[in-house]
């Protein structure tokens, strides 16, 4: 059941997960919920989450305009295929 | 081959005490000799180091300078891998906001540094090209995640190094190999083009061998970049030209319910040593504690928000438009087998328990409890800056483990407090520099002092004063 889960975790996180890796997962997947249970030491009613360390001086929307591009040659530099211009997939639709 | 600080190495190219080609040549080698005693590099630049050495600029303390960049840092042209083999020969077309501040001032990049993988460790034992060792003594690891950057300034190799830092990943190495590390505030330094971890977490930092370094350093690093929407605004002062070892005007903390924790009596007897020396000082010293309860779950809810936010930004490593590609029959079969092929085990565990927490199912009692938690623990800090200007603590609670050295009762307060308190500067995005303190066992320990919010220049003076006194700096260990 558990494995059957954190398999169906992993390929949601689009990962495959052997047999042989299940064991270490298992065991990591038991202290995070160790963990997730620490957490119940504190009450929490009431406050906020904490999303960023402070808050933010500098958040503003900026004017919707280009500053700052790559180039169509540098932005495919790293791809493994490419044709066209164009990164290349395997074919969605038949 | 002698070892020079910044500003020795500086004095020594103003006067022409030596020539910077031969000096240069002489160093390179030694890198080949340090890596195979270190094995700390990823990637040797000589060609990009050789570069422009006739532009020395005698205003500058940085021109001439060789250093070394963790290798999370994009370097337009120069592979960045992240420790990882799913960018493994990622070559990025763009430089990170900080290499470009620091290549302004005419440094030379003499390699890039070794990590723990995706720099989700604190070992560099999941580098993709295997553990890093200490310089102080091979047997031992040189902590992590930024275990190269370390490994090679302890080295006497280059005067500094940078390093990113999202629990301790900075300040640990440097304490485990006798230097200065030191992560400012979160917004000080740009994030933009370093391969992240955890944005709300990761900060920004540097190596050094001394705390001048350190200020000359940050000073380059530092500033707004707008391609970092966090970045800050505040100017960067001139930490040099403000640093001072006259500290009789600064309050200090002494977090106890950290320190309370070490159980190794010399590092005990080192922390209370440091006390004092802050009292003979002048600087006004005294206890404070924090709730234990609390601390205990710093790991925890560390561990909920990091992987959580790791999952999410390491989403776009799908091998489609960079890195590993493998084959597959669908699109998605190419991401699941590339990332499959790309990450080591313990990355996975760590993306797929990330992606529990933020399941809609789960997100409210794992990880919003998880950033409620760490409300709380900012408050609580926060209120101790209410009436002191510095937080002291032990680094850790013991010298740099052998490579095979299994690790601590994980849930001892010495483990879950004491090894685990650094992650206080990042959860709040203070500024917390660790400096050398002593010796145990012929190994470095350390202390680290943490600042206000953007206080960099007090965490700077409170830790020059100290260094001054203890008279630890330009600390280095060569063999080979």
């Amino acid at each position: 059941m558990e494995e059957e889960m954190l398999k169906e975790l992993g390929r949601k996180t689009m990962f495959n997960i052997t047999d042989e890796e299940m064991p270490a997962l298992r065991e990591e997947y038991h202290v995070f919920m160790n963990h997730v249970k620490a957490l119940d030491a504190i009450d929490t009613e009431g406050v906020a989450p904490l999303a960023f360390p402070y808050e933010i001086e500098t958040t503003f929307l900026r004017e919707d305009e280009p500053v700052q591009m790559i180039s169509r040659e540098d932005a495919l530099k790293n791809c493994k295929d490419v044709q066209a211009m164009q990164i290349k997939v395997p074919k969605v639709v038949g | 081959m002698v070892t020079y600080s910044i500003e020795e190495l500086h004095e020594l190219l103003k006067n022409k005490k030596i020539d910077i080609h031969e000096y240069y040549e002489e160093l390179m080698k030694e890198a080949e000799v340090q890596q195979e005693r270190l094995n700390a590099f990823v990637t040797i630049t000589k060609d990009e180091a050789m570069k422009n050495l006739d532009e020395f600029d005698e205003n500058d303390l940085l021109s001439g300078i060789p250093y070394v960049l963790k290798d999370n840092y994009n370097t337009k042209g120069i592979k960045t891998t992240a420790s990882s083999r799913m960018l493994e020969d990622y070559v990025p077309v763009y430089n990170a906001f900080a290499v470009d501040q620091l290549s302004k001032h005419g440094v030379h990049l003499v390699g890039k540094a070794s990590m723990d993988e995706l720099a989700m460790g604190g070992t560099n034992k999941s580098a993709l090209t295997g553990p890093v060792y200490n310089p102080w003594d091979v047997r031992r690891i040189a902590g992590g995640s930024s275990g190269g950057s370390a490994a090679l300034v302890a080295s006497g190799l280059v005067p500094f190094a940078t390093g990113s830092d999202t629990g301790d990943s900075i300040r640990k190495p440097a304490g485990y190999c006798g230097i200065v590390g030191f992560k400012p505030s979160w917004g000080r330094i740009s994030r933009y083009g370093v391969i992240p971890y955890a944005s709300s977490l990761d900060h920004m930092g540097m190596f050094t061998r001394n705390v001048r370094d350190a200020a000359i350093v940050l000073e380059a690093m530092a500033g707004r970049d707008d391609r970092d929407m966090t970045s800050s605004f505040k100017e960067v002062p001139h930490y040099i030209e403000h640093l001072t070892s006259d500290i009789k005007n600064v309050k200090i903390g002494v977090l106890r319910s950290v320190s309370d924790e070490i159980r190794n009596e010399e590092i005990k007897e080192n922390f209370e040593m440091v006390v004092n020396i802050f009292k003979k000082l002048g600087a006004t010293v005294e206890d404070v504690t924090m709730d234990k309860t609390l601390l205990r779950t710093i790991l925890p809810s560390y561990t909920i928000i990091a992987n959580s936010e790791a999952t999410s930004n390491h989403s776009c490593l799908d091998g489609i438009r960079y890195g590993n590609r493998q084959e597959g029959e669908t699109p998605d079969d190419v991401m699941i087998n590339s990332r499959t092929n790309g990450f080591g085990a313990h990355i996975k565990r760590r993306f797929i328990l990330g992606n529990l927490a933020l399941a809609t199912e789960n997100q409210e009692k794992m990880f919003r409890k998880a950033q409620k938690v760490r409300r709380i623990i900012v408050e609580e800090l926060n209120k101790i800056y209410d009436d002191y200007d510095i937080i002291l603590t032990p680094n850790c609670g013991s010298v740099a483990p052998l490579v095979d050295e299994a690790n601590d009762d994980r849930l001892s307060d010495e483990y879950l407090i004491l090894e685990n308190h650094l992650a206080l500067g990042n959860f709040a995005g203070t500024p917390s520099l660790t400096l050398p303190s002593g010796f145990v066992d012929g190994m470095p320990i350390a202390v680290n002092v943490m600042g206000r919010l953007f206080e960099e220049q007090t965490v700077l003076n409170t830790a020059y004063a100290l260094e001054e006194e203890l008279g630890l700096k330009n600390q280095f260990k060569r063999e080979g």
